[in-house]
């Protein structure tokens, strides 16, 4: 039965990545750029959390609630005072990620800083005895992590899709001249692709402080997942990064079955590079940064 | 010089190259002429091995080049210029013309110690031979678009070739710029070059080209003396009918 | 002890110079945009570590293996980036230095994982010991300097023009008959062979390395050096490993507890490669602009 368990355990971290990896995507496809430091946004968005309710003991979903306020915040502030004047100069995508790189390591030791390097827990629900479904071992906190995301994704899904904003928002992915010429507000997009993107990572940093431990590492894994995930699906389709990320949980928690559990991170890139190799536009969409 | 046999080509679902077949003769300038979209540049991009055919071949001189690396046919002997000039933008002139020579640069270690001083006289004379009015240290990126087109065909014609493929090589460049390049590609006519060359301009290729390549879908429609294919009706219709 | 301080910093600050001039090879002459650089000074550290205590090399023979390992992992690494461009090729490369940091974690057959390689001997070369601080500082001043005149040499010659070719317009410089694919992975072996030198005199000078002396943090301090001190631009590389590294001491005046420097000076420099993009994107001494 430890292949349930390895499918249940793939499910939930999949869960994880497919919120990072979506806001990543949404934030890709209304700016064109690879925003590296989403990762640390999401980190970000645990600490808020903590620092709400185990600091100053607030109630937990109100807590969440301004974490998240918080964490989109956060985003859109370093797209304001950092990626925009770049992208003003006309900087290249590869200096964009530079700088995102530069974002992640500055907003990591700052985090490290403020709260030291000692990890934290959040202990708001009791690690209660889990439940035996097919064999495999799930605890109600994990129900609730997915079923978080699933009910997010199919949100951001439907806005996407149904709205008039969302439907926009996918103008400018699709092609970002047409956007311009037709008079769609391509920096109300990018500013909104952000504020969305960054809350979704802040809820999936409020997720990891659930279950795991709350560090100021703790955002670069989340980056190496989420864009793993964005990619191998086609960094610029909101299903594909969603496809992509359950994949990726997948194939991580059925690699350790050879791979000792420290090369988890690793083969995220070794796959990235798969698929950056053999199908380089992703399952779904098209990437554009790859030569014909 | 070349053949090209039964070449097709397809992007994503338009079929830019129907069935080519063509044959470039020696000693001779042969113009490709056709309206946008005749795949022209598809063609060169497929002779000099930029884009590889869904099918058919290409032959150099007797030899088949289909597959073949662009800096292969190169060596081979084909010299090229592109529609859009591609000018190395932080190096200078000197640089360029001097990669143009040979091929003894791409050795890593017999370089290092290799005398930096070179006869630069000589050099100089190719600037006033193309009248290229800049000196050798300037940077290709200092250059106006005609003097880049200048610098662009003298390194063409610098390399190692038996062919010079020349992708529009007077478009955008004003009337003296176009009579010094039209005075010069006589002049290489005369000493027996062999040109394969892409123009819009019938005026130009008329009073250039030996040979005329009409094109449609990359299908020969008429070849020829250019008197016999710039009154072809089927030609004039192709343009008309743009 | 102060001039002891000094000479460390300045045995580390050559150590990076040798670092950066040489992730300028490959990032600002021949214009691969390449964040995995780190990983050739790991590999070439624990390459030379792992030979000279395991396996009785001497010290040159080891140094030299590195550089050797390191290159054929440039070369690889050049192979399996191929297709990318822009900052997918970038992401491709920081990826390689994920994995390889993931290795030296895990393979700890090999590597001893997070327990790290100590005792690791002073160089010994032809039966002279190099044993003091400031004889190492000596010797390494001597590898920089044929390191970097090499380095000069190259990018000065006519092989080193068809590099700075190759990052401007690859298209045009294959129609002069030139093989892009075989400068890159030169320049990238190149490259590699010199971080890994600078690597092996990382391990044995500490006597002692670690997985994460080869992560992020110090991705970012090169990537500064490199930037600040300008593309396509030797002396640049020079110049900003002395600033670079020089800055954040300043922090060791100020009355600050020390768990609070290592985060300040991430900091410093994470902020100075922000500002540095934002306000000067050729550095001090830079002659292309980063794309």
């Amino acid at each position: 039965m430890i292949f349930n368990q390895l499918l249940i355990n793939g499910i939930i971290a999949g869960s994880i990545y497919a919120l990072v990896a979506s806001g990543f995507s949404l934030i890709y496809s209304a700016t064109r750029f690879v925003h590296f430091a989403h990762g640390a946004i999401a980190a970000t968005g645990a600490y808020f959390v903590y620092t709400f309710f185990s600091m100053f003991g607030l109630n937990f979903y109100l807590s969440s609630f301004l974490a998240i306020i918080c964490t989109a915040l956060v985003g859109v502030f370093f797209f304001a005072i950092i990626y925009r004047p770049l992208q003003k100069k006309k900087s290249s995508n590869a200096i964009l990620l530079i700088a995102g790189l530069g974002i992640m390591i500055l907003v990591e030791n700052l985090l490290l800083l403020m709260y030291g390097a000692d990890v934290k827990t959040l202990n708001f629900i009791e690690v209660a005895q889990g439940k035996e479904i097919f064999g495999a071992i799930i605890t109600p906190l994990q129900m609730f992590i997915v079923l978080i995301s699933v009910i997010l994704l199919v949100v951001l899904q439907l806005f996407v899709k149904k709205t008039k904003f969302g439907k926009k928002m996918l103008a400018v992915a699709d092609n970002p001249e047409l956007a311009d010429i037709t008079g769609i507000n391509a920096k109300q997009i990018q500013y909104a692709g952000f504020a969305i993107g960054s809350a979704l990572a802040g809820v999936a940093g409020i997720l990891i402080g659930l279950e795991q431990n709350i560090e100021p590492v703790m955002g670069t894994q989340l980056i190496v997942k989420g864009f793993t995930g964005a990619v191998i699906g086609g960094a610029s389709s909101l299903p594909g990064s969603i496809l992509g990320s359950y994949l990726l949980g997948l194939t991580e928690n059925f690699g350790i079955w050879w791979l000792p559990s420290g090369y988890k991170d690793a083969i995220a890139f070794v796959l990235l590079l798969i698929f950056l190799l053999v199908r380089p536009q992703g399952i779904l969409g098209i990437n554009k940064g790859v030569r014909q | 010089m070349f053949k090209v046999e039964n070449v097709k080509k397809r992007f994503g679902g338009v079929q830019a190259i129907k069935g080519s077949n063509f044959e470039v003769p020696e000693n001779k300038i042969t113009a490709l002429i056709g309206p946008n979209g005749a795949g022209k540049t598809t063609l060169f991009n497929i002779i000099t091995g930029f884009i590889k055919p869904d099918e058919g071949d290409v032959y150099f001189r007797g030899q088949r080049i289909t597959g073949k690396h662009p800096f292969e046919i190169a060596n081979m002997g084909v010299s090229r210029t592109f529609q859009q000039v591609r000018l190395f933008k932080y190096l200078t002139i000197f640089d360029h013309l001097r990669m143009a020579d040979d091929n003894q640069d791409t050795k890593l270690f017999k370089n290092l110690f290799a005398r930096q001083k070179v006869d630069k006289e000589a050099y100089e004379k190719v600037l006033e031979q193309y009248g290229i009015e800049r000196g050798l240290d300037a940077l290709a990126s200092e250059l106006s678009y005609g003097q880049r087109k200048l610098l662009d065909l003298a390194m063409a014609q610098r390399k190692q070739h038996k062919i010079l493929m020349l992708d529009e090589p007077v478009a955008g460049v004003n009337a003296v710029i176009q009579e010094r390049i039209e005075n010069y590609l006589l002049d290489l006519k005369q000493q027996g070059e062999t040109i394969l060359l892409i123009d819009h301009d019938m005026k130009f290729v008329r009073r250039l080209a030996d040979y005329v390549i009409a094109l449609d879908a990359g299908v020969v429609l008429v070849d020829g003396e250019p008197e016999k294919v710039l009154t072809d009706k089927r030609v004039l219709e192709a343009y008309l009918g743009e | 002890m102060i001039s002891t301080y000094l000479i460390h910093i300045a045995i580390i600050i050559v150590i990076f110079a040798i670092l950066a001039a040489s992730l300028n090879l490959s990032l600002g002459y021949t214009g691969m945009i390449n964040l995995g650089h780190i990983a050739f000074y790991g590999i070439g550290a624990y390459s030379s570590a792992i030979l000279t205590i395991r396996h009785d090399f001497a010290f040159i023979p080891a140094i030299i293996c590195g550089g050797l390992i390191a290159s054929v992992f440039g070369w690889f690494l050049t192979v399996i980036t191929s297709r990318l461009k822009g900052d997918y090729f970038a992401l491709g490369t920081l990826g390689f230095a994920f994995v390889a940091y993931a290795v030296f974690l895990n393979w700890t057959s090999l590597t001893r994982g997070p327990l790290g390689i100590p005792g690791i001997p002073r160089p010994e070369i032809f039966g002279y010991v190099v044993r003091s601080t400031s004889d190492y500082l000596t010797f390494s001043l001597i590898v920089a300097a044929i390191v970097i005149t090499f380095l000069w040499l190259l990018t000065r010659s006519r092989y080193g023009k068809l590099l700075e070719a190759t990052r401007d317009d690859a298209v045009g410089l294959q129609m002069l008959g030139k093989n892009i694919f075989r400068l890159k992975y030169q320049s990238m072996m190149v490259a590699a062979f010199c971080a890994a030198i600078a690597g092996s005199l990382y391990g044995h000078y500490i006597s002692f390395i670690d997985p994460s002396t080869f992560y992020l943090n110090d991705i970012v301090i090169l990537l500064t050096i490199a930037i600040v001190g300008g593309l396509a631009s030797l002396r640049g590389s020079i110049a900003a490993a002395i600033i670079i590294i020089l800055l954040p001491e300043m922090l060791r005046f100020v009355n600050m507890p020390p768990s609070m420097i290592g985060p300040m000076r991430q900091i410093l420099y994470a902020l100075l490669l922000i500002l540095i993009l934002m306000f000067r994107p050729r550095g001090l001494f830079g002659k292309v602009d980063l794309e």
